[in-house]
Parts: structure tokens; sequence; C-alpha cells
């Protein structure tokens, strides 16, 4: 067993190491510390900043399209006697055939079926006077244009005549023939 | 003997030659009683060392609610358990290293045990269980009160005089009658 000076001089030279130990540790949190701090405030002023500037599909009217990405499009000719079907595998045509239908919809007046108002953005009161509009339905075709994503989500709309049908919402929309066209161009259709 | 509080306001205070005191009046007893769970003498001694070391480096730690015996014999206590938690299962020795232990530890026997009633009892204390061996060794040797023992031992003083009551049963087993009387 140690003397007794051995032992005082042994306690105060681990009570130094451990005093060295503690001011080192201590300068290590003063700097992590306003670090961590640093980090945080950044985080939060700024990420919400950027998740905001990444969505830029309200710029083009719709959203759905940065939800859920459509990847096929098949449109069913539902006049003829025979169904008609054709798909469409090429992204960019299903995106812009996406993009033109919800267009006609990006209004914010429109409604569902029940309160029976037809939305028309584009609808003038020209349009109406020198008959625009394609009033016999029966003459023009009926159109089952379904869009379907990689995870079984669908979306069907339906044309017929000039009125476009979400089966989903139940808006209708009432085109002007030039968006009629336009539509038809976007999906090729004759 | 205020059990060292006074000496360790002077040490506060700055005065060097109170930490001797603390140390003469408490190192051999703090070492004979982590003896009592580590069983071995260099060990105790070793932390009974890092105990002090703790009364100079954490000064702010000891708020003067109890004695600073018991503060003492509380951090042993603690330091001896974990000791043991982290110790190897088999400890060689050397035989010869092994008789200079026992004489070391006879020593320390002596300079804490100045009464030759605490030896015998110390020496019939081998025999008992961990719990009533050290709550003799806090209440006959070191003089400690219920409450204080309870408060090393992290038990209620309802539980330190349970396990007395059990240990004087025993130790007349072990004496003999007039063993009792010992304690």
């Amino acid at each position: 067993m140690r003397s007794f000076e051995e032992r005082k001089a042994e306690i105060f030279k681990r009570s130094e190491i451990r005093i060295v130990k503690r001011k080192k540790g201590q300068k290590i949190l003063t700097l992590c510390i306003p670090l961590v701090l640093c980090v945080s405030l950044l985080s939060v002023i700024f990420i919400p900043k950027i998740s905001l500037f990444g969505d830029k599909s309200s710029d083009f009217g719709y959203t759905n399209l940065s939800d859920v990405a459509y990847t096929s499009l098949e449109v069913t000719n539902n006049t003829t006697i025979k169904t008609n079907s054709k798909n469409y595998s090429n992204q960019t045509d299903i995106d812009n055939a996406y993009k033109v239908i919800v267009s006609f919809f990006s209004d914010n007046d429109c409604l569902p079926s029940e309160d029976n108002k037809y939305k028309n953005p584009e609808a003038s009161a020209d349009d109406f006077s020198n008959n625009n509009y394609s009033q016999d339905s029966s003459k023009s075709a009926t159109y089952t244009i379904t869009f379907s994503s990689k995870n079984g989500s669908v979306l069907i709309y339906v044309l017929d005549g000039n009125t476009l049908t979400n089966n989903t919402t139940k808006e209708k929309a009432n085109l002007t023939d030039t968006q009629l066209s336009q539509l038809k161009k976007a999906l090729n259709l004759k | 003997m205020d059990n060292g509080a006074g000496s360790y306001r002077r040490f506060l205070n700055g005065d060097e030659s109170a930490f001797d005191d603390i140390m003469k009046d408490l190192f051999d007893n703090l070492v004979f009683f982590i003896n009592r769970y580590v069983h071995n003498i260099h060990a105790a001694e070793d932390i009974a060392i890092d105990c002090f070391a703790d009364l100079v480096v954490n000064k702010s730690r000891y708020n003067f609610k109890v004695s600073l015996k018991t503060y003492l014999f509380m951090l042993g206590r603690s330091r001896a358990l974990n000791y043991i938690k982290h110790r190897k299962v088999i400890n060689f020795v050397e035989l010869t290293e092994a008789d200079n232990t026992l004489a070391e530890q006879e020593t320390l026997e002596e300079i804490v045990l100045t009464d030759e009633k605490k030896r015998i009892v110390n020496n019939a204390l081998g025999s008992l269980k961990e719990d009533m061996r050290v709550a003799i060794h806090l209440i006959y040797f070191e003089d400690l009160s219920y409450v204080q023992a309870a408060k090393v031992m992290k038990k209620t003083t309802k539980q330190i005089d349970n396990l007395l009551y059990r240990a004087k049963g025993e130790l007349r087993t072990i004496l003999g009658k007039d063993g009792e009387l010992l304690l």
C-alpha cells in the first residue's frame, strides 16, 4: 500500500487529469452547440422555401401531374358498334394530352354536376351567337379517355360531343370548337 | 470531529492542509469499507483514491446535507460495485503477492479497528452475506447512524434495521452468546 504522501500525490494527479479532460470536453461543446443551432435554424428557414420553389405544377394550372405521374393513355371510341381503343406509350404525348384536358377544368368556378353548372373558361358571347358550339350531339363521337399510372391510379374522362366530363369528380366542361379540335389534336383523333 | 464537513469547507476556501486532515480521518476507513466489496486491498485503495480525486474535481457536488464521511462512503460503494461489475471473473495472484496482500490487509485492520472487540467481530463477518457485513461495518465500525448507513447502502432505515437484526442472529451462532455482546 502507498504511503500518505504517495496517496495524496496520486489523488491530485488524477484530479488534474480529469479537470483537463473536462475542459477539453467543454471546448468541444462550445464549438458544436452553435454549429448545431445554426444548422437547425437554416433547415427551418430554407427547407420550406426549397419545397415551395420545387413545386412548379401550379404554374401550369394543374397539380395532379406532380402528385401522380400518368404513364399510359387509352382512348376508346364508344360511338362505333365495335369500340376502338387507342393506346399511347409516348410519355410526352400523354403529358401533353393531360395538360390540355386539365387546362379545360382549371377555372375555379367549376362545380360538380349536381349543381348542373357548366364551365367554359374560353367561351364568349360571340361563340354562342356564332353558334360555335355543336348542339347536335348525336352526330359527334363519344370517347372515353383513360389515364393510368404505375401505382394503379386511374383518371377517366368522357368526351361526348363538346362536353368533357371527369368521371371521378363529375365535373363537366363545355368545349368550344377550338378547344375540341385542340383536344382531338392532342389525342390524335380525327 | 464533524465527520469532515468543516475540514472540507476549509479546503474549499483555499486551505490545502484541510485536505490532509480529511485524508487522515477518512482514507483508511474508506479503503477498509471498499475492501468489504472488492476483497482486494490494492483495488480498494485505488478506488478510494478515485473517490478523493472526485472530491477535488467536483467541489460543488457535495451539498453538506449529509456528513462528508457518508458522502465518501456512498461514492466508494458505487465505485466498488462498478469495479466488481467490470473486473475479470477470475483473478490469479502469485502466492508471494497474496501473502503481501494479506499482510497489508492485516495492517489496515490494525489501523482501523483499534478495538480488540471489533477485530473479533470483523473476523466473524466473513461468513455473513454481503449486505449484512456492510451494515455491521457501517453501524459498528464506522459509527454511522441508521439514517446515514441507509443513505450509503441506498436502503431504508427499516431495511438496515432488519439486516442488523439478522446479522446479530447469525453472529450469535458463529461467536456464541457472548459474541452478541461484542456488538
